[in-house]
């Protein structure tokens, strides 16, 4: 299904329709490139998208679900080193030439993604600076995050990453209810499954959270910030690959232009 | 296989973990409640070091409880009877917060009491004045 412009361009939190915000931050004239080539899929949990073993020829922007950027250990262990919701997008990699992949990609929480081939979003990239930009935004959203986690869990504690991991998908999702089971959690953090079981049921009675099963509801998330390591304020909303498309058309467009803009960074970058 | 269950033991609650594991024997279990109990613990021994783990059958009957002051590695470059005495000291901190745990409930149950018992003192007199 090719996407009306409509539905990517006009979408806030609020919305029943969501879109992915860095999609949705695009000029019309940077989005009227990638239109034509855009689709819209369903995902499942658990779907690979690339492996070390085979690759991928596309590129993926979470609307509703989140993928995991994982490394694979060897003895099978999947352990995230990023993950990519709606403020990001992500493929194998954006090199269509390469092909030694040392992550793996797959489907942490399910939903709806747009899918663009690697390709066809180069070839736009090629004529328009702001797709050029979001490629590099989204490169280094990656690498910074790789970076913060691999520091994260050297020095900090199971319970303080379980907030970090939580607090980032449930504001990068922009929902209170994260669907994730104990077993897909201790992946992430490369922990027991009774580990997370212990680390949930704690912060559940300390009222931060619900637990039920494959749903985590936050009831507090100011008191689950307070909980999580400081590297929830290195991977915050300032760093977001929306955010920063936003901030850098925002600076690009003239005053009169710029002030038809809304104060949400999630809705479209309203230059029409 | 048998089940086990693991019960987090905090100073401040009891946490269970509800849904057991499958593991081989009691022997298997230690090894688990140990790998469990490093994971918890790293990268923060010392807030963690009077916690314990108590491991129980399918039957919820107590097998062994596991304090993680006694495979505390950051305790390791200590000489032997500092790292006894540390261990010493912790299983006492750990009685001590169950000791706190219990005095608390008594008090509720006491409070209950005295709430249960103001309320028949009050209907007594309530019917005594007609």
């Amino acid at each position: 299904m090719t996407l009306p412009l409509d539905s990517v361009r006009q979408s806030g939190p609020n919305d029943g329709h969501k879109s992915n915000a860095c999609v949705a931050a695009l000029s019309s004239s940077a989005l009227s490139l990638l239109r034509p080539h855009l689709t819209e899929i369903v995902l499942a949990e658990g779907t690979v998208l690339w492996s070390s073993r085979g690759s991928t020829t596309d590129v993926y922007f979470p609307v509703s679900g989140l993928i995991s950027v994982a490394l694979a250990m060897p003895n099978g262990e999947l352990v995230e080193v990023a993950s990519i919701a709606c403020e990001a997008g992500v493929g194998s990699y954006f090199d269509p030439d390469q092909n030694d992949y040392l992550t793996t990609g797959v489907v942490q929480v399910g939903g709806n993604f747009i899918r663009i081939s690697t390709s066809n979003l180069l070839s736009a990239a090629n004529q328009n600076q702001q797709i050029k930009d979001l490629i590099g935004f989204c490169e280094e959203w990656i690498l910074l995050q790789g970076q913060q986690i691999a520091a994260c869990n050297a020095v900090h504690a199971a319970d303080k990453r379980f907030c970090r991991w939580l607090l980032g998908c449930a504001q990068r999702m922009e929902t209170a209810t994260v669907r994730a089971t104990q077993e897909s959690i201790a992946a992430v953090l490369g922990v027991r499954r009774t580990t997370v079981t212990l680390i949930a049921q704690d912060l559940q009675t300390g009222g931060l959270i619900q637990y039920r099963r494959g749903r985590i509801v936050v009831s507090d998330m100011s008191l689950l910030r307070s909980s999580a390591c400081e590297c929830c304020d290195t991977l915050d909303r300032h760093r977001w690959p929306s955010t920063r498309l936003l901030a850098a058309s925002a600076s690009k467009v003239p005053p009169s232009e710029a002030s038809s803009e809304t104060n949400c960074p999630m809705i479209g970058s309203g230059q029409k | 296989m048998p089940l086990y269950y693991f019960v987090l033991k905090n100073g401040r609650h009891s946490i269970p973990d509800r849904e057991g594991e499958e593991l081989t024997d009691e022997a298997a279990a230690r090894e688990y409640a140990v790998a469990v109990a490093r994971e918890l613990m790293r990268n923060a021994p010392l807030r963690a070091r009077s916690w314990r783990l108590q491991v129980s059958d399918e039957n919820l009957q107590p097998c062994f409880e596991l304090l993680f002051a006694a495979i505390d590695d950051s305790l390791s470059h200590l000489p032997l009877h500092l790292r006894n005495s540390i261990e010493h000291a912790c299983r006492n901190t750990a009685s001590l917060s169950d000791t706190i745990i219990g005095v608390q409930k008594t008090l509720f149950q006491v409070r209950e009491t005295l709430v249960g018992a103001n309320r028949i003192i009050d209907r007594v007199s309530f019917g005594g004045r007609f």
